[in-house]
């Protein structure tokens, strides 16, 4: 245990050379697996550690983006102003949707995300005045070299990353970690215990929201482009949803080691064989589904699969 | 007299056309151990269940020290000092004894704050439902009896001035059943007020100070426990009226 600060310091300083040893598409590479991380971390707050499958998480990505393309546009707003407006969206809209969606429970609650994900890339779709619809937006790029570009939106999903592990930590022993952990475990009984399951369902979706909106803003500056089938994606969340299963749901890093795996193997298959791409990652999940389900850090650790989130999710229950 | 602390006016539960408790009018007195009695199905669970909460009542109103408390959900029963187990015991799967227990430190009455301080407040719990040893143990590991404990050790860590106990000593055998009872006995001796169901007859006479029986979602009687073992209507209610009436004419 006394070896954990050590290593951490040690990724850290490694993850803090990047930029200055690989070349940019290593980088950007990186910079993609941070961003994954935080939005596998992300779900995880609300699905491993709270066991609601929010399978509409995209709808606060897209949110972030297109709060951040229209700001940035339409406004003319500097870039961290357009973040901070794409924050108070996500956690708005969160509050808002969770008052009414965390009555729900197993399925119906991961259907109805998926619904209002759906919902909201119709709403910018249709709204073309102001998101330029289907056409997609342009956002003003960073200027600069590549290199002083690539390294800065490396750091900010670096630091993005930072904190929502420092978060994820807390929640590992804090008293609302205890509470979401209590309402996974048995809502009723959680209740009954003096804990107010409405009000921690929601903080723990929107900080979910909000780090997944962040993500999303910081997104579209990068990418300085943006449409409704890509930050509405729901293939994203799948894939978030993977990434919790490779690495262990409810554990603090298990969603950055899946991230890690997963982008990798995702990388290098996609490069070389891309008509097999999706069945060898179809075979990957499948071979982590029957001999490690729940996750690699249950290996080491006390850990709770995805599987158990499905079984949650099939009986209609947040018990494992 | 001591104050009364929970009362129930025409408190009434229906599920579609079958009465679960009908017009029950109850008082719990300060520092008392009522205990409810009835068989299966008169209502016994559904009444607790009333009072902290958990279920919504069909009718009739519920006070908690002078505060109305029907129609209030159960977090804030909760917070006012009412604790309850359950019969089918309901632990956090996937943390420890000692996480389970801790989330009565934190959320219940007192509300402490700090988890680390909440696991120290736990230690001293544990020990009294005998269950120190077993901090660090998965729940899931426990057996029967210790999950029992471990159901009760979560409702006394909340500090609450009222207890209340859906059947703690159904599946133990005889001394552990004679440890409960003792509990009960203390935590009384302690100061709080004890709403106890039990099935084990022998533990629940000599436990409580009042006994209030249930049938059919009824109340047919309320008195201490000489009283109640005497009362043909509860004889009949347990037994059938034709051991009652052959025992009346034996009389």
């Amino acid at each position: 245990m006394k070896r954990s600060p050590l290593i951490l310091a040690g990724l850290l300083v490694l993850f803090a050379l990047v930029p200055f040893l690989l070349s940019g598409f290593w980088v950007r590479l990186v910079t993609y697996i941070f961003m994954f991380s935080v939005l596998a971390s992300a779900l995880n707050i609300i699905t491993g550690f709270t066991g609601y499958a929010a399978f509409g998480n995209m709808v606060f990505f897209g949110l972030g983006a297109y709060t951040t393309a229209v700001l940035m546009t339409k406004a003319r707003l500097p870039f961290p102003l357009a973040l901070a407006g794409a924050a108070a969206v996500a956690l708005v809209v969160c509050v808002l949707l969770g008052l009414i969606l965390l009555r729900l429970k197993g399925h119906y609650f991961a259907l109805a995300t998926l619904g209002a994900a759906e919902a909201m890339r119709q709403v910018v779709d249709n709204l073309t005045g102001l998101t330029g619809g289907g056409q997609g937006i342009t956002l003003p790029p960073l200027r600069g070299k590549p290199f002083l570009v690539n390294t800065t939106f490396y750091f900010l999903m670096l630091v993005l990353l930072i904190l929502i592990l420092f978060v994820a930590w807390r929640l590992s022993k804090n008293r609302l970690g205890y509470a979401l952990k209590a309402i996974r475990a048995n809502e009723e009984a959680a209740g009954v215990m003096g804990i107010d399951t409405t009000r921690y369902k929601i903080v723990s979706w929107c900080l979910s929201a909000l780090f997944t909106g962040v993500a999303g803003s910081v997104y579209a500056y990068w990418f300085s482009y943006i449409d409704p089938p890509t930050v509405f994606d729901v293939m994203w969340v799948v894939k978030m949803f993977v990434i919790i299963l490779i690495g262990g749901a409810g554990t603090v890093f298990g969603p950055v080691i899946g991230a890690f795996i997963l982008e990798t193997i995702s990388e290098l298959v996609w490069s070389r064989f891309i008509n097999l791409h999706l069945g060898i990652l179809g075979t990957i999940i499948i071979l982590v589904v029957l001999f490690m389900p729940n996750g690699l850090l249950s290996l080491v650790g006390q850990g709770r699969g995805l599987k158990d989130v499905l079984r949650s999710i099939r009986t209609g229950e947040n018990r494992i | 007299m001591s104050a009364i602390i929970l009362s129930g006016r025409g408190i009434s539960k229906t599920f579609g056309a079958l009465r679960a408790v009908w017009k029950v009018d109850f008082e719990v007195k300060q520092g008392e151990i009522l205990g409810i009695i009835g068989p299966n199905g008169a209502g016994k669970t559904t009444l607790l269940s009333m009072v902290n909460g958990t279920l919504a009542l069909t009718r009739g109103e519920i006070f908690f020290k002078g505060q109305r408390i029907s129609g209030l959900k159960p977090f804030r029963i909760a917070e006012l000092g009412i604790s309850r187990t359950f019969q089918i015991v309901k632990p956090f799967p996937g943390m420890t004894v000692l996480e389970n227990v801790s989330i009565g430190a934190l959320f219940g009455k007192d509300k402490i704050r700090d988890a680390r301080q909440a696991r120290e407040k736990t230690r001293s719990i544990l020990s009294k439902v005998n269950l120190q040893g077993r901090e660090d143990e998965a729940v899931e590991n426990l057996n029967i009896s210790e999950r029992k404990r471990l159901e009760l050790a979560r409702a006394l860590a909340m500090d609450p001035e009222l207890l209340l106990l859906d059947e703690v000593m159904a599946g133990l055998n005889p001394s552990e059943i004679q440890f409960v009872m003792d509990l009960i006995k203390q935590l009384n001796r302690e100061g709080r007020t004890i709403l106890v169901i039990e099935h084990v007859m022998k533990a629940i006479m000599g436990i409580s100070q009042r006994i209030l029986v249930l049938h059919h979602g009824e109340k047919i009687a309320e008195g201490n426990p000489a009283e109640i073992r005497d009362n043909p209507d509860v004889i009949s209610a347990y037994l059938g009226q034709r051991y009652s009436r052959m025992r009346g004419s034996h009389a």
